[in-house]
């Protein structure tokens, strides 16, 4: 669902953000994507999002290629940016709304997701009040109510679970897997090591814009036995 | 580094283009830079400069020697006026309600200090407009006074010493009023504690002291020059009594411009005192004031209790875009203020004019003329329409900051399955409908009034309404070319953006080049009045399509290639 070929990305033709980077994310996948800070994390989430152009390679996002189909691409995804201050002057059934008109999501699936996904998040009485009255966690759960509304097939989340409590990281882990379960993708990025070691099929590796690692999680822990992610990741990363 | 050198740098960064802003279009900076050097900022000063002059030469013929610097102190009050008028907003903004105070209240830095520094920046960052109109009316007093022979010679070089101190430093003591005005109100009033309020609350302000002052002038028998010179030297301009005690640092700068060394020494004294009262100032209040601020309306809003009911309904990409952008632009103050609120205060300009022509009862003549179909008054009146139009469509920035206003979450118009010459034209219509409708409106009710037949006012409706398509477009194209996404808060996002300058500029070549094309044509005979007021329609239908089609193909590369 997701392929990402010999793809380079170059910002002011001088900081080389990703070298020739290849991975893939196939149906009923849910892959983490780690990295140190300044790795190109967010880069490739950019670019798989179509915000940012690439140098070099192919992005394919369900069959489109990302910049030259780049609507259809995009309308196929459920994108979930690092900063959730997002129009903060609308209301957040307003926002929802909008999101809905975008994706062309038609009025009753619409009503359908939103009342299931904000009771799940507890935002159900929120949602007339303007973002700026949210806290980051609630503008957080609302970026992923808006990013889900339109089903779509392939997640890509950059830092999802940042700012959130524990009952919705629990709730956003076990969509992440139910999504997954019924044979969509779900690609996301994250720092807890411990969110990727329990959530995750796969793990892409990154460090300055270059792929360290590209697999199952049992895969990496066979290779490096007695170790848990955090010590091979800090090996692999050259931080131990 | 200085440490209060080092916070200058950081307070003033906001209002300053960003690295990557700077890189992007150099060359575009430049040309369009000198453009409106030469287009408004030119024109201003010397309409500034000749009306001081204008005003001096009458004191000095009148045998007014005693008030010779009157007319200066009447420009310079005013000057002063906007300075207090609009520098509140940057002041709350700049002291309260910048970002940059989470990083800077936990150091251990005095308050006296970021005060200091964020009282500079915002000097500075007023100080360029100001700079110039303060020039161009002490050149035009030194021309008036210093070098009108006969009765001349009162210039010496204690005027040169006040001419380059009142141009440097003209600004303190309004901004220091701002600043005390503000530290002293944020420090006792809990209802002004709120970014919302504040930024409503000034534009209101705005708007009532722009009423005050046409009110102040007291034109109610209409404007003549020889009695308003009379007025002056017998000092019964009530106007220029009040703010002669209010803006006390203008006679002194005036009497220094006229050659009193001591009025030079108090005018340097009442400076540093005022930085000196705001510093004090801060030094008590400040703190305690910042710390219990509110972010905005909204914030801190509690949940409610109760869902309100879930309301669902569907819209096109355009029509859901045009309501996102709508409800934004009314909700947040600064934009309500600058790019809509701005639209309603031109019919207070439009009462002072007609009170300053009321002696001469030139619009009387020539209104009488229009009502008569004189050709020549129906093409002035054409013409008139066409540039009102595009003039106020690109003050209101609507356009011009359409693409700036994104900021920080401009990423949202690139991963959104949104075409972006559709994200555009929602932009675009809501720039049309907010100007075009108060022109529509205005247009209508003025050829009502002057009982103009119904004909010319559908075309004037149709005229002006493609101007404001033509203006729309070619602002956001001009947006589009480098847009300012880093900026603090809203107010900053208009300030420092100077598309709105560059825009107008343009606007300005065009409605000249049209206004002298049509007049040549006319004077030489060459058409009848009706087939140039067909071609200038035909003008700006062509005009509009051109720039739809430039931001369509060159505004949405520019929007594709700029990365953020």
């Amino acid at each position: 669902m997701i392929e990402f070929k010999a793809v380079s990305k170059t910002y002011n033709g001088k900081v080389k953000a990703l070298d020739n980077m290849n991975f893939t994310v196939g149906e009923g996948e849910l892959v983490g994507f780690i990295g140190p800070n300044g790795s190109g994390k967010t880069t490739t989430i950019k670019l798989l999002s179509g915000v940012l152009t690439p140098d070099k390679g192919t992005i394919l996002v369900n069959g489109f290629d990302v910049n030259k189909e780049p609507l259809k691409a995009k309308a196929s995804i459920g994108y979930i940016a690092d900063n959730p201050d997002v129009f903060l002057r609308l209301k957040g059934i307003e926002f929802l709304n909008f999101i809905g008109d975008v994706y062309k999501t038609p009025a009753d699936e619409r009503k359908k997701t939103i009342d299931e996904l904000a009771e799940r998040f507890e935002l159900q009485n929120a949602l007339n009040s303007q973002i700026l009255s949210y806290s980051h966690g609630m503008r957080q759960k609302l970026m992923v109510i808006a990013a889900l509304m339109h089903k779509p097939k392939v997640w890509i989340l950059d830092e999802p679970m940042t700012g959130l409590d524990p009952k919705s990281s629990f709730e956003l882990k076990a969509l992440m897997r139910e999504h997954t379960q019924a044979g969509n993708s779900v690609f996301f990025s994250t720092h807890v090591l411990e969110v990727a070691e329990k959530l995750c099929d796969k793990v892409v590796i990154i460090k300055k814009g270059h792929k360290l690692y590209d697999g199952t999680l049992a895969e990496l822990e066979k290779r490096n036995k007695d170790k848990n992610l955090e010590d091979i990741f800090l090996e692999l990363t050259g931080k131990k | 580094m200085n440490i209060f050198l080092q916070l200058i740098k950081i307070t003033g960064s906001s209002v300053e283009p960003s690295v990557d802003e700077k890189k992007r279009s150099k060359a575009f900076g430049v040309i369009m830079g000198i453009l409106v050097f030469f287009l408004i900022f030119i024109p201003v000063s010397f309409f500034v400069g000749f009306m001081v002059y204008a005003l001096t030469n009458g004191l000095v013929t009148l045998g007014g020697e005693d008030s010779v610097s009157a007319g200066l102190s009447l420009m310079l009050h005013i000057v002063a006026l906007f300075s207090v008028v609009f520098g509140f907003s940057v002041v709350m903004s700049v002291f309260y309600f910048s970002s940059d105070l989470n990083y800077l209240l936990p150091l251990p830095i005095s308050p006296m200090k970021i005060v200091g520094a964020k009282l500079a920046s915002t000097m500075l960052s007023e100080n360029v407009m100001e700079c110039i109109l303060v020039f161009s009316a002490l050149v035009g007093f030194m021309i008036g006074y210093g070098f009108n022979p006969p009765v001349g010679g009162g210039i010496n070089a204690v005027s040169f010493i006040a001419a380059v101190f009142g141009v440097l430093t003209f600004p303190v003591v309004p901004i220091c009023y701002c600043a005390a005005v503000c530290l002293i109100v944020m420090y006792f009033s809990k209802f002004l504690k709120n970014k919302d309020r504040v930024s409503k609350l000034t534009a209101f302000s705005t708007i009532a002291i722009l009423i005050v002052l046409v009110l102040a002038l007291n034109l109610s028998n209409g404007f003549e020059t020889d009695v308003f010179v009379q007025q002056l030297i017998n000092n019964d301009v009530s106007l220029v009594k009040v703010l002669d005690k209010i803006f006390f640092n203008v006679p002194l700068l005036s009497k220094a411009m006229a050659g009193s060394f001591v009025a030079l020494l108090l005018y340097i004294v009442v400076n540093a005192a005022s930085v000196g009262i705001v510093l004090l100032l801060a030094s008590k209040l400040y703190l305690k004031a910042v710390i219990s601020l509110n972010g905005g309306e909204g914030a801190g809003a509690k949940e409610k209790s109760e869902s309100a009911g879930i309301r669902v309904k569907e819209s096109s990409h355009l029509i859901t875009y045009f309501k996102k952008e709508l409800k934004i632009l009314v909700r947040t103050p600064a934009y309500l203020s600058n790019c809509v609120g701005i639209n309603l205060i031109w019919p207070i300009f439009i009462y002072l004019f007609i009170m300053l022509q009321r002696q001469s009862n030139f619009l009387g003549d020539y209104i009488e003329k229009l009502q008569n179909g004189d050709q020549e008054t129906v093409l002035y009146a054409t013409l008139l329409v066409f540039g009102i139009s595009v003039i106020l469509t690109s003050l209101n920035c609507l356009a011009s900051s359409a693409v700036t206003r994104e900021g920080k979450h401009f990423d949202v118009m690139k991963y959104l399955p949104v075409d972006l010459m559709t994200q555009l034209n929602a932009k675009a219509l809501v720039s049309i409908v907010i100007s075009g409708s108060g022109l529509v409106v205005y247009i209508i009710t003025a050829f009502a009034i002057l009982e103009l037949n119904a004909t010319f006012t559908i075309y004037c409706v149709i005229l002006s309404l493609l101007a404001v398509l033509y203006s729309t477009y070619l602002g956001i194209y001009i947006d589009t070319m480098n847009p300012k996404l880093v900026w603090e808060d809203e107010v900053n996002a208009l300030r420092g953006n100077y598309h709105v300058f560059y825009n107008m500029a343009l606007e300005l070549i065009v409605t000249a080049l049209v206004c002298a094309v049509s007049i040549g044509i006319f004077k030489l005979g060459f058409l009848p009045v009706y087939f140039i007021q067909s071609l200038i329609l035909l003008l700006a239908a062509f005009l509009s399509m051109q720039f739809y089609r430039v931001v369509k193909n060159k505004g949405v590369r520019n929007l594709k290639a700029l990365e953020f």
